[in-house]
């Protein structure tokens, strides 16, 4: 494996809804992932990559998109859960790229406003990923109550989710290595 | 094939299929060992 090279892991905002309390999931999220040693980070919202709607797929791939999940070795989506499963400007922009995902893992943030911390969009997810490539892993982090997690300045008010989000990316980090050396190294013949 | 970055030979790591019986292939993935970069043979069109 050539371990110079740090893990790239993007965290993608998949909501443009205005007031999201999402985002402050995901600024968490990101945090956290900078702080991990020998890995790289960024934070992709989707609603500043403005995708047409009058086509769909990948005759529509935003080449700044493209490129950030294409260098990613893992991706990290945070999505609400609207009426059960995930905004449908999200899957418009996953379903933008492909060949990008394969064999990559992916770990899944639910963010809802009731107590089951977006349990269910995170279900709906695993077809999609299947489909698009990407590897599921078993860890998520579930923000249930989002209310009562942030407050409206983004500050975390539940230290929980600083040791929950821990083992997930340790879980997240684990598969991004074995996968990357997986693509690079171990061929399908 | 070899990475159009940095020279490299890539490996080809994925064949994804379109169909249930897994007779057509749709895409075949390459990625390179030293830069990481995804390279894809579209094998049959959408």
């Amino acid at each position: 494996m050539n371990e110079a090279r740090p893990l790239s892991i993007p965290v993608i905002l998949g909501t443009t809804r205005k007031g999201r309390m999402s985002r402050h999931a995901a600024q968490f999220i990101w945090e956290q992932v900078r702080k991990r040693e020998g890995v790289i980070t960024e934070l992709i919202d989707i609603a500043e990559l403005r995708l047409p709607v009058d086509d769909a797929g990948e005759a529509i791939k935003d080449p700044r998109f493209s490129e950030a999940v294409e260098r990613a070795d893992a991706l990290i989506i945070v999505s609400p859960e609207y009426n059960h499963s995930f905004p449908g400007l999200l899957k418009h922009v996953l379903d933008s790229c492909l060949k990008e995902y394969i064999h990559k893992p992916a770990g899944i943030v639910g963010v809802s406003a009731g107590i089951f911390g977006g349990a269910r969009v995170i279900e709906h997810f695993q077809p999609v990923l299947r489909e698009l490539g990407l590897v599921s892993i078993f860890w998520d982090v579930n923000f249930g109550s989002i209310h009562k997690v942030f407050d409206q300045s983004g500050r975390l008010m539940d230290d929980a989710y600083i040791r929950r989000t821990d083992k997930f990316l340790g879980e997240l980090i684990w598969m991004a290595k074995v996968l990357r050396y997986g693509r690079e190294h171990v061929s399908l013949q | 094939m070899r990475c159009a970055s940095c020279g490299t030979p890539m490996n080809k790591h994925a064949e994804k299929p379109m169909t249930l019986t897994g007779d057509e292939i749709i895409l075949a993935v390459h990625t390179c060992p030293n830069c990481g970069k995804v390279e894809s043979e579209e094998l049959k069109g959408l």
